[in-house]
């Protein structure tokens, strides 16, 4: 007992987290902890910008510098912050969940998380020498003339793509190869599902979009010609190679969110999860047909006319499976008992957020509609709806929920409520304001506006800095918790899970015995059902 | 309690569609009209956005309802019932929104092809995006501009160009935007309806001076408008 305290506690073990360590769990809190500090960078890249809009007219930044900050707050949210945050988790918990020691390969695990501090360094590093300036989606030829940082981005870029990578061959392998005894495909928690649709989507697309940085770097530096229209070369298809990445990484996104509060759902009702089944199939197929709708960002590119109406098509077709999903995990809590725990509230907040996100999506997809908004403020708020509202509210959602099992200790209750309502209201506050400015003629990556625009945007740069303020009770709660919080049990949300059927935080070796399983993740209610489905019996070959 | 359930579910659906229709003919969130696609496209905007209101509210509600009526009484440490899903529920579930986005996708088709029909003889007008500038060319007039100026009523078929890296030609009150790309000309069909001056606006980072690559559209008489064209010739 006191090995696995120590394992995680500060100043005994903390050392082994500035190290090249190939424990799953430590390599978890690497990527844990290191996405953070980058979701803090690129939320003051977006003070930075919403503190330029708070009123029209140019005030402290000019266009290049504004591009860059824009450009640089979207790359690092995306690449730094969300894709590399749900790989932590996956790393830490999909071992857990599935009843086995470590990961597939530990070693190549180490990789994948080491690669991320030097592209971060890289792509921060590029401010000194004139930082990307050219959007997060970096259209060429634009992003072929920008200066030096550029070409440091689009180095990051292949090398955060190749960590990601990685990541996604251990994780199929290991769910595939290692699950403990009697963990059937159907007995695997949501979130594992979430993880391997997420790989899926990893290993088909990443290496699409290195493909286009490589050319894109050839351009700029050997003198190619690929995405150069007057000689021969084509800048759509830096778009296709872009998006056809682009669009799957937000399912990349967002999958394991969703799996992340699949699991929190049945816990704070103390009821199954309604239609595990068609959720783990729905999140599949949002993995296959999110493969097939690329093309709906290039609407108004000048593409073949026809060509648009397949991916209208699938685009609208997503939405079923997402559908089912969300009206799922309502019949979950329905008819339930639910506790408001901070993990909850955010869970709760997710469904109420990613359905505007959701929702406004379809408006997306309906060309007619597209044509108006697309590149407008319409966007902006559609992809923050579902990557802040949704996917980072997931995130504090599991954070809050496995703090006790990561650390061995208990955040503070009031202080977590605190951060959920400053979060909630904040992340309104600011992009609802953005529909109405993009429906109203307000273009997107702008550092100016007109003066009709003036009020939405300053309530949205309100919402913005009160979102900054809110982060500051949960940066409080987890320092000062995990340091010397009061200590927790194994257990305490009594969920079913294996890794809560372990120490908190769990030894070395993740289980003092390897589980053999007998039931499913979520049969709450079930008279025989009992905390610790694990059997202590050691499985042959251990 | 079979009937208290049915009453209480179509009064909902009653008050569900009173929502939709509220939200899809009171909620003005688009600018002017100002063109034939405007007027089209608008339509199937206020559909979806009556649909998008009914299941919002019914969502939300849910959320809501359940928050509060399934809360854990204090002291309860009991699980609640091991249901596991309802097929009938789960089917419909699916196949509703599955005939939902089935029925806006044929409808967004049937305003998509409206919209996009070649006029029989329509004006033509090359947009040229630079950084940070406009130019409209008008072929066989020798004109080349930075405001554009179009006869109201007349279909126009704008021949959408860049001469360095990608732009977007936008003007919000027509209702519809097309790239302008280097080494490509794309169309784009508009026939003005109001006689007034709109935005035109750059829909595409493309570089520093992309808040500031406006300017502006008039739309007037075919007589102001050659009365314009030969001033400028």
């Amino acid at each position: 007992m006191s090995m696995s305290t120590a394992a995680a506690a500060p100043g005994g073990g903390w050392r082994r987290y500035f190290t090249w360590n190939t424990d799953h769990k430590v390599i978890g809190v690497q990527y844990l902890v290191t996405t953070f500090g980058f979701f803090l960078i690129g939320g003051l890249l977006a003070m930075l910008v919403r503190a330029e809009l708070a009123q029209p007219g140019p005030d402290f930044l000019n266009g290049t510098e504004f591009n860059r900050f824009l450009t640089n707050h979207g790359s690092v949210m995306l690449f730094l912050w969300i894709i590399p945050v749900l790989a932590g988790f996956g790393n830490y918990l999909v071992p857990l969940m599935i009843g086995s020691r470590d990961m597939a390969f530990p070693n190549m695990n180490a990789l994948s998380y080491w690669l991320i501090p030097p592209a971060g360094l890289i792509m921060l590093a590029s401010f000194f020498v004139g930082a990307a300036e050219a959007g997060w989606t970096a259209y060429a030829p634009l992003s072929i003339q920008t200066p030096v940082g550029q070409t440091l981005w689009a180095v990051s870029v292949m090398i955060l793509g190749t960590s990601s990578l990685l990541g996604a061959v251990n994780f199929v392998t290991t769910v595939f190869t290692m699950r403990a005894e009697g963990m059937t495909f159907w007995r695997l928690p949501l979130f594992v599902w979430g993880m391997l649709a997420t790989s899926l989507l990893v290993l088909l697309a990443t290496p699409v979009l290195t493909a286009g940085l490589v050319l894109i770097a050839m351009d700029r530096v050997a003198g190619t010609l690929f995405f150069s229209a007057s000689n021969g070369g084509d800048p759509i298809l830096w778009q296709n190679m872009f998006w056809f990445y682009s669009h799957p990484a937000v399912y990349i996104m967002v999958l394991p969110a969703m799996g992340i509060v699949s699991e929190v759902y049945p816990v704070f009702s103390r009821k199954p999860i309604f239609g595990y089944k068609a959720i783990a199939m729905s999140s599949m197929a949002i993995s296959i047909l999110g493969l097939t709708v690329w093309a709906h960002h290039m609407f108004t590119s000048g593409m073949d006319p026809r060509l648009r109406i397949p991916y209208m098509i699938s685009s609208m077709i997503i939405a079923v499976p997402t559908g089912i999903k969300i009206f799922s995990w309502l019949a979950t809590i329905w008819d339930g008992k639910i506790r408001f725990t901070t993990p909850m509230l955010f869970a709760l907040g997710f469904i109420s957020m990613f359905l505007i996100g959701g929702i406004t999506g379809i408006f997306l997809a309906a060309i007619p509609i597209d044509l108006h908004v697309h590149d407008t403020y319409f966007v902006v708020a559609h992809l923050h709806f579902v990557l802040f509202g949704g996917s980072v509210s997931a995130v504090y959602a599991g954070l809050y929920y496995w703090f006790p099992k990561i650390t061995g200790r208990m955040y503070d209750e009031r202080l977590g409520k605190v951060h959920f309502v400053a979060n909630f209201v904040g992340t309104n506050l600011t992009y609802l304001p953005m529909f109405l400015a993009g429906l109203l003629g307000m273009p997107r990556r702008v550092s100016d506006y007109s003066p009709e625009f003036a009020t939405l945007n300053l309530m949205a740069t309100l919402g913005a800095f009160l979102l900054g303020t809110s982060v500051l009770p949960f940066i409080y709660n987890a320092v000062v918790s995990w340091v010397s919080g009061p200590k927790a049990v194994a257990n305490p949300w009594r969920s079913l899970t294996l890794e809560w059927q372990t120490d908190s935080p769990p030894p070395a070796e993740n289980f003092h015995q390897l589980p053999v399983v007998t039931s499913g993740p979520y049969d709450y209610g079930q008279p025989t059902s009992v905390p610790g489905q694990a059997q202590a019996v050691p499985a042959a070959g251990d | 309690m079979r009937e208290r359930s049915i009453f209480a579910i179509v009064i909902i659906s009653m008050l569900l569609l009173v929502v939709g229709y509220l939200a899809a003919t009171q909620l003005n969130l688009m600018p002017a009209q100002a063109s034939t696609r405007a007027v089209l496209v608008d339509q199937l905007f206020h559909v979806l956005v009556g649909t998008a209101a009914v299941v919002f509210v019914l969502v939300e509600g849910i959320l809501v309802y359940a928050a509060l009526r399934f809360r854990r009484r204090a002291g309860d440490e009991t699980d609640a019932l091991p249901i596991h899903g309802n097929t009938t529920l789960e089917l419909v579930w699916t196949a509703i929104p599955a005939m939902i986005v089935v029925a806006i996708g044929f409808y967004a088709y049937q305003v998509l092809t409206e919209i996009e029909k070649p006029a029989p003889e329509p004006m033509v007008v090359e947009v040229i995006g630079r950084q940070f500038i406009w130019q409209f060319r008008y072929p066989g007039q020798g004109v080349t501009t930075q405001e554009l100026h179009l006869p109201v009523n007349r279909p126009i078929r704008f021949e959408v160009t860049s001469g360095d890296v990608i732009h977007s030609f936008w003007v919000p009150q027509f209702r519809g935007k097309r790239d302008a790309t280097p080494g490509r000309v794309s169309e784009f069909l508009v026939t003005p309806t109001e006689i007034g001056t709109f935005p035109v606006r750059c829909a595409e980072l493309c570089g520093p001076g992309h808040a500031n690559m406006t300017t502006q559209v008039v739309v007037e008489s075919a007589a102001d408008f050659q009365a314009w064209l030969a001033g400028e010739q």
